[in-house]
């Protein structure tokens, strides 16, 4: 079954860094994120969801590398 | 990503920035103004913020005071600004907000004009992920775990009915 993009079917046109929450749920237990293979992100939404995590983690509000 | 209109070439930008744990917390607030100030001094019109908050920041950042030695800092007041301004203004804007003494980093970025941030619906929308995720973890356990059993099968493979008889045969002609 094709997995469907999570951004396009709840209409998320932009993905932004300050909701970590979100974010969250796209990185790994070590902080890195997970390849749009395994989670079904279109490449247009996993390049703005890429974006969105680094400027999160620049700001500390994510990790680089989590314990 | 970048809003612009072509007539006064104005374009929407976002400053996010970090306030040093350092500031009591009731001057806080004077310090986002001041910040704010600047933006709206550049003849930008403010199109949405966010009052600082305390936060715990993921890692440790350091700081370089004026004696040259740094400070470190594990948490910060974490702030943002939603701005219209014309795209000739915005280096000095940013250089004004980064040289800002309170100020422990900054990040400007280019936006849209809608609202992109979630705020309060993100963990509703989180939780709806987390089940899509559980389904691959899941499966990532699924895998880990067969591949796991086929080692230990080698090294003790559950015993058949057959065998475990004739063992306690065994054991019962010896006594």
């Amino acid at each position: 079954m094709k997995k469907q993009c999570y951004f396009a079917q709840h209409n998320i046109k932009h993905i932004d860094y300050k909701d970590t929450e979100v974010l969250k749920k796209f990185v790994n237990p070590h902080g890195r994120m997970i390849a749009r293979k395994r989670t079904g992100i279109s490449a247009t939404y996993q390049r703005q969801l890429a974006a969105a995590i680094k400027r999160a983690r620049f700001l500390g509000l994510l990790p680089y590398v989590a314990n | 990503m970048s809003e612009t209109t072509h007539a006064d070439n104005l374009s929407v930008y976002e400053i996010g920035y970090l306030i040093e744990s350092s500031v009591p917390e009731e001057k806080v607030s004077t310090e986002a103004t001041a910040i704010t100030k600047i933006i709206t001094d550049a003849g930008a019109a403010v199109i949405a913020d966010e009052a600082p908050h305390h936060m715990k920041l993921a890692y440790e950042m350091r700081k370089k005071n004026v004696s040259g030695s740094y400070v470190k800092y594990n948490d910060a007041f974490f702030g943002w600004v939603k701005f219209e301004v014309g795209s000739d203004k915005i280096e000095s804007v940013k250089k004004l907000v980064e040289t800002h003494p309170t100020v422990l980093r900054m990040l400007l970025t280019s936006t849209v004009r809608e609202n992109t941030y979630l705020g309060k619906r993100a963990p509703a929308i989180a939780a709806e992920i987390s089940l899509k995720k559980d389904v691959v973890t899941e499966k990532m356990e699924s895998v880990t775990a067969h591949a796991g059993k086929k080692v230990s099968d080698k090294e003790s493979a559950p015993a058949s009915i057959e065998e475990m008889d004739k063992s306690i045969d065994d054991m019962v002609k010896e006594a």
